[in-house]
């Protein structure tokens, strides 16, 4: 039965794609005409709270240029950044001594603000591990914390 | 449609410095996405994300922004932002 019916749901598929079709030549239309009004919206949330942090609506336009990969789902936010940001602090040492020595200050520069990151993320993989000791010594502590609630219970119940 | 090709040849070095100097921005640090991206365009100098990156921070930070360069850029899909960039470097210029 399942394979009589197979083919009946199948000839509506070419119907549904070609709709498909259709829809993906809207978004282009849409687009301009939303993105006026998406821009007011940032204005607005600007104004009201100067200093969102990450994840700012003005950069959509920016992170849409670049592409995910580029942007939140670069390899710099996931796993282990570390020995991959160390090799970018590499690839700016090797081409600053390529330099003569007056011109090499934006690679260094460049280099000590890739080092903060690495830094940053050493802190805050110690902290994650830091608090995924708590996890394990936390459960054992609220156990103790109920006797003694129990405690202070049957206490004020004398 | 097919980002692949140029993801294989994209160094692995510059994904990840286009992802910092993005976060550095995204976060509002622009000093820092300035530093950063003016750095790395030593070693990459006509990355487009880069560039287009470079020049907003530059706009931000009241510097220069390279405009040839950027003009050089100014495919459909990034022309919106490279107006905006210019805008906004126009904007300071005035003001000082």
């Amino acid at each position: 039965m399942n394979t009589m019916r197979a083919p009946g749901r199948a000839g509506h598929r070419p119907i549904d794609t070609s709709e498909f079709g259709e829809i993906q030549n809207l978004p282009e239309t849409t687009a301009a005409e939303l993105r006026p009004l998406s821009l007011l919206e940032t204005e607005e949330a600007d104004a009201s709270i100067p200093d969102s942090g990450i994840g700012a609506r003005e950069f959509e336009p920016l992170t849409a240029i670049l592409g995910s990969r580029l942007t939140w789902g670069n390899p710099v936010w996931s796993g282990d950044p570390i020995p991959r940001l160390r090799a970018l602090q590499k690839k700016l040492v090797e081409y600053s001594l390529s330099l003569e020595e007056d011109d090499r200050r934006d690679c260094l520069n460049a280099i000590s603000l890739v080092e903060l990151a690495i830094q940053l993320r050493l802190r805050w993989l110690q902290m994650k591990r830091s608090d995924a000791e708590k996890d394990v010594i936390e459960p054992p502590q609220e156990k103790e914390k109920n006797p003694e609630e129990k405690k202070n219970e049957t206490a004020n119940q004398a | 449609m097919r980002p692949q090709t140029k993801r294989e040849e994209m160094p692995d070095e510059l994904v990840l410095a286009l992802g910092l100097v993005w976060g550095h921005l995204n976060a509002r640090q622009f000093e820092q996405a300035y530093t950063l991206a003016k750095g790395c365009l030593r070693v990459w100098p006509h990355d487009r994300g880069l560039n287009l990156m470079h020049a907003y921070a530059a706009a931000e930070m009241l510097e220069p922004v390279n405009r040839p360069m950027l003009n050089s850029m100014a495919t459909p899909d990034c022309k919106e932002w490279i107006e905006l960039v210019l805008c906004r470097s126009h904007g300071t210029a005035a003001t000082e």
